[in-house]
């Protein structure tokens, strides 16, 4: 490439990445023995969002790269974002009537 | 912008003397301008091919996200049956795959023939790990009959005794796939040595795939607890679960099968909400079970073994083309391009791993 030079991730970074990635996997296998209770979920999905993003930033060369690349990704996550969270408020506000639905279909099957 | 000028660009390639090219880089399609353009319009379609995965599997994680969400119970109770350990080793050969193919990519940046085979022969044994890490996974759940709903007869008073018959079949795929592996690989080294080093290279991939298939076999099976000893955890498992069992999990509300109940009876005040606790959804059977929760399970780590198959064919694509030594300073690209793709496969099974295996 001659109009301008890319980046070529250095070994020390390359190997601290993965020496990173390791550490968080051993970290969040450990917490997965302890009981969080209702921050459970949220601090397991929180290392595996830091993992995610030393694999995207670092191994994907996010950091160096088009912004517009970021751009494509950040979106592609914000839609998987919207999908999961608007199909679970639909969900929690049709739950009472997918469930009087059963119960009627459940009566009118076994009277 | 078709005239033969931009064919031919000015500069020349310092590198294309040393491969036997002319002056017009060999892999510059007639369309581009030049390298620079051919690699960023390359890079911005795996991009866009990435973004349309993590939207594929989107759909498979809203479905996980709306069952849990709606059974967490079910969720706590069926993932004792998923060994954390087995996971957390695949989740570690996943991110050094993913650490080779960047080193692969950081040679082929510098030019490095060398270093782009090997980091991606690694890669490649990394991948097959995997896959036989899973196939002992996969087959072990067969054999006490977990399988996706409608082929689900497992039977939790059996205590992890095993009734299917892979378990018989498993150790000689295990010392197949560890000679045959070694076999393809002598064959690879032969026909490299007898100058066709593309042919052989290519062979040499396939045999380290099958033979580090055989490996992660072995690693799984002396990971994997024997039936003897998983009737004993499985037995101090369901203990745990069952006090867990009392407080409703994590507290988040309409979780609890007396709210749904309650729920329901708000919205038809005419039923009586006795008759409701009685025969209603959760209490008496339920709706979304273990089976559920299993063909949840297959289908989001079965569609990601497929992602996995697909990146080794690229791989050993790339190897092909970096043993003809196609690959140089000024053309990467697609090492790149696969690189991206292993890592966004890797990526997935980062959320995954604590999403299936971790659950409590």
């Amino acid at each position: 490439m001659s109009q301008h030079t890319h980046h070529i991730s250095s070994p020390a970074t390359l190997i601290s990445t993965f020496v990173a990635l390791v550490a968080l996997t051993v970290l969040t296998c450990a917490l997965a023995t302890l009981d969080l209770g209702e921050f459970d979920m949220p601090v397991t999905l929180g290392i595996a969002t830091v993992k995610a993003l030393l694999v995207a930033v670092i191994f994907m060369q996010l950091q160096y790269d088009k912004l517009f690349n970021s751009i494509l990704l950040i979106s592609a996550a914000a839609f998987l974002v919207l999908f999961i969270g608007m199909t679970i408020l639909d969900s929690k506000e049709c739950r009472p009537d997918v469930e009087s639905y059963l119960y009627d279909q459940e009566l009118s099957a076994a009277p | 912008m078709a005239d033969a000028a931009t064919l031919e660009p000015s500069h020349t390639n310092p590198h294309s003397g040393s491969h036997g090219h002319d002056d017009h880089p060999e892999f510059l399609a007639h369309h581009f301008e030049d390298m620079e353009q051919q690699f960023e319009a390359g890079k911005l379609g795996i991009w866009l091919f990435l973004v349309q995965e993590v939207l594929f599997f989107s759909g498979l994680f809203t479905a996980y996200a709306v069952y849990r969400y709606n059974n967490p119970q079910v969720f706590v109770d069926a993932h004792h049956y998923l060994n954390t350990t087995l996971g957390a080793i695949n989740t570690i050969v996943l991110l050094a795959s993913s650490l080779a193919i960047a080193w692969g990519v950081r040679a082929a940046m510098r030019g490095d023939r060398t270093t782009i085979l090997s980091t991606h022969v690694f890669t490649l044994a990394c991948a097959a790990i995997f896959m036989g890490v899973k196939a002992i996974e996969y087959t072990h759940k067969w054999d006490e009959g977990i399988n996706v709903a409608g082929w689900y007869t497992h039977d939790p008073t059996a205590h992890g005794v095993a009734h299917g018959g892979w378990h018989d079949f498993m150790p000689g795929v295990m010392i197949g796939s560890l000679i045959v592996g070694a076999l393809v690989i002598a064959w690879g080294a032969k026909r490299a040595s007898g100058g066709k080093v593309v042919k052989g290279w290519v062979l040499g991939s396939i045999g380290v795939s099958i033979a580090a298939f055989g490996l992660g076999i072995v690693l799984a099976k002396c990971i994997m607890p024997t039936a003897a000893e998983l009737a004993a955890q499985e037995t101090a498992s369901h203990g745990e679960a069952a006090e867990h069992e009392s407080p409703p999990a994590h507290g988040k509300p309409g979780q609890d099968p007396a709210d749904h109940a309650k729920d329901s009876a708000d919205a038809h005040a005419e039923k009586p909400a006795i008759e409701l606790a009685a025969d209603g959804f959760v209490p008496g059977k339920p709706r979304f079970s273990e089976a559920n929760f299993f063909s949840i399970y297959f289908i989001m780590t079965g569609v990601h073994a497929i992602h996995i198959i697909g990146g080794m064919i690229v791989i050993t694509w790339i190897i092909a083309r970096a043993a003809a030594g196609h690959f140089n300073a000024d053309y990467y690209g697609p090492v790149e391009y696969v690189a991206l793709y292993w890592h966004l496969v890797d990526l997935v099974w980062i959320y995954l791993f604590p999403l299936l295996y971790l659950i409590h």
